[in-house]
């Protein structure tokens, strides 16, 4: 199985804090739409406005994350092939309670959604599938909260993309006018909605960097601080022995 | 002789061909054309012209800010870039259309690639192909010839005379009426730039003349664009006034000297180059006669860009294939002797 870089091994004692850290990690760092790619097929095809956006995001947290959270449970208790087609049974069966949480909220976007509702069903095999996982979380407990993240993370970047093309095409935020901006047809097309999630993701990667950059400048820091203590000791213990010689 | 041998550093053998020359040459070969739209719409043409081009520099600048924060001053290809976007659309068109096509063709096409000379699509193409889909109805309607534009940020309704262009005649199924001279000439309603055939036919001479330009994608893009007509005439007429038609009245022979010739997205072995201009030409024909859009090829040219390193690599096992085959056979011959 892959390793991901921000795993934690099991065979050390980790605080809830690290494990805290590694499944809050797949809100930026490890978003999955923007670093692995997943469900982005619904994405640019159906969040052409905030409230398309919304409605995705609950089918993917009612369809999707529950079946991704069995399969990751199942893990290492039944064979790749059965676990597959468990999570698949489940996510199928919960199409049928998001289709009447969601409809209320945007009627059309399971028509929107179209042809990609079967690739949200089939989503959690590639999520926790053979020979990939893309969990970080090596603890089953904390995978449960890293789904979570997965979710706001998805949510997240479903509600930027929707509620930008929305301003560009119609100039409102869930359906109500916002301001008089030209229209640009185009942001409801495919392409349109691709673009703007290559240049979502060079934003959040340029926040990754940004943040290991932060983080290595405050380690550096730490380092010299702890020098200067270290040689001002030192200083100090010879200074003493000297005087007391 | 030993006198005239002169000492250097390598390499010895240089290329005269600079980029800023090359987008010299192009900048060149395009002010003719803007002189035919300032004769036939007035100073809106020339000021369109430089909306483009202002704002590409401007734009070429914040982009070359956001790569690696070294102002390459020199390098006009975005300008170029400017002056071929408004070219390709109506006179009557609004500035702000043309800030727009030029900000999507270098912050979309150019900066996220890499900047000039890594982008993967034709800039150009690409920012007209973005303004068409955005706004079809401002782009696709053409002002009559000959009549002074008013030089006003937008153009109220009621202000200009507009006409249907030959390509959307030719759409309709009906044979264009208009008179030989004005057709020769470019007298007629289109983008303001492409009706002067004979003008461009001349800056397309300039441009081989200054090897600016590659003789096999024109020749091969406008040969399979008049077979295609020939083969799938649209309207009932003489076979050389359909392919006329065909060719003069929509931005084929434009697209075809420069947006086909972008060296940065052309591919790279001469027998590539045949099957480009090929395929280029028959998406082209097939975006004329099936799209909703007038102007075909700025798609074609955006999907011909995919294409070209695939074709370089097809070529070049191809021609191996082959050398490998005369070099057995010249080892054979050699064994036999």
């Amino acid at each position: 199985m892959k390793r991901n870089n921000a795993s934690v091994p099991t065979s050390e004692p980790v605080s809830a804090g690290k494990h805290f850290i590694v499944a809050a990690s797949a809100l930026f760092r490890r978003n999955p739409v923007l670093t692995v790619g997943l469900l982005v097929g619904p994405l640019v095809a159906a969040a052409t406005t905030l409230k398309a956006a919304a409605a995705l995001s609950i089918a993917v947290f009612v369809i999707v994350l529950p079946s991704v959270v069995l399969a990751k449970l199942l893990q290492n208790l039944l064979p790749n092939w059965l676990i597959a087609a468990v999570s698949i049974l489940c996510s199928a069966s919960l199409s049928f309670l998001a289709h009447f949480l969601i409809t209320p909220i945007s009627p059309l976007i399971f028509d929107a959604i179209g042809i990609y509702l079967p690739v949200l069903i089939i989503t959690p095999v590639s999520f926790v599938g053979p020979g990939h996982d893309h969990f970080a979380s090596r603890s089953k407990r904390w995978c449960i909260l890293e789904a979570l993240f997965v979710g706001i993370g998805f949510s997240l970047v479903a509600g930027i993309l929707g509620a930008l093309r929305e301003l560009l095409s119609s100039s409102s935020l869930w359906g109500i006018p916002i301001a008089v901006l030209p229209s640009f047809r185009a942001a409801n097309t495919v392409f349109a909605g691709f673009i703007l999630l290559g240049f979502l993701s060079a934003f959040f990667r340029s926040l990754a960097i940004t943040e290991k950059k932060m983080a290595a400048f405050f380690r550096r820091r730490k380092a010299e601080k702890l020098a200067r203590n270290r040689v001002f000791r030192e200083q100090y213990s010879q200074e003493e022995t000297a005087s007391a010689e | 002789m030993l006198k005239k041998l002169k000492k250097g550093d390598s390499p010895h053998i240089r290329h005269s061909e600079v980029t800023t020359m090359l987008m010299l040459d192009v900048i060149i070969a395009l002010l003719p054309l803007y002189l035919m739209a300032y004769i036939y719409y007035g100073p809106r043409a020339l000021l369109l012209g430089a909306t483009g081009a202002a704002s590409a520099l401007i734009f070429g600048y914040l982009c070359d800010l956001f790569i690696d924060r070294k102002i390459h001053s020199y390098d006009l290809s975005t300008v170029v870039t400017g002056l071929i976007l408004p070219l390709l659309m109506p006179a009557s068109v609004s500035y702000f259309l043309v800030i727009i096509a030029t900000f999507f063709a270098v912050f979309v096409v150019k900066l996220p690639f890499g900047g000039t000379g890594y982008n993967l699509f034709n800039p150009a193409a690409a920012g007209f192909a973005f303004v068409s889909v955005c706004w079809p109805d401002k782009l696709f309607t053409y002002p009559l010839p000959m009549r002074q534009l008013p030089i006003s940020w937008v153009i109220e309704e009621g202000e200009v005379t507009y006409s249907t262009a030959i390509s959307q005649m030719l759409s309709s199924g009906v044979v264009p009426d208009i008179d030989r001279v004005d057709f020769i000439m470019g007298d007629f309603a289109g983008p303001m730039g492409v009706t002067n055939s004979l003008v461009l036919l001349a800056c397309a001479v300039y441009l081989l003349l200054r090897r600016a330009i590659n003789w096999r994608i024109p020749l091969t893009f406008f040969l399979t664009s008049a077979a295609f007509v020939l083969l799938f005439p649209r309207v009932e007429t003489t076979s050389l006034l359909n392919v006329l038609y065909n060719l003069s009245g929509s931005s084929l022979i434009f697209g075809g000297i420069f947006l086909l010739n972008d060296p940065v997205t052309l591919p790279k072995r001469n027998a590539a180059k045949f099957l480009y201009a090929f395929w280029a030409a028959i998406f082209a024909m097939l975006f004329q006669y099936f799209s909703a859009f007038d102007q075909g090829i700025p798609f074609a040219v955006i999907i011909i860009n995919v294409f070209a390193p695939l074709l370089d690599r097809a070529t070049e096992m191809i021609l191996q294939k082959i050398r490998r085959k005369r070099l057995e056979k010249k080892q054979r011959l050699g064994t036999d002797l």
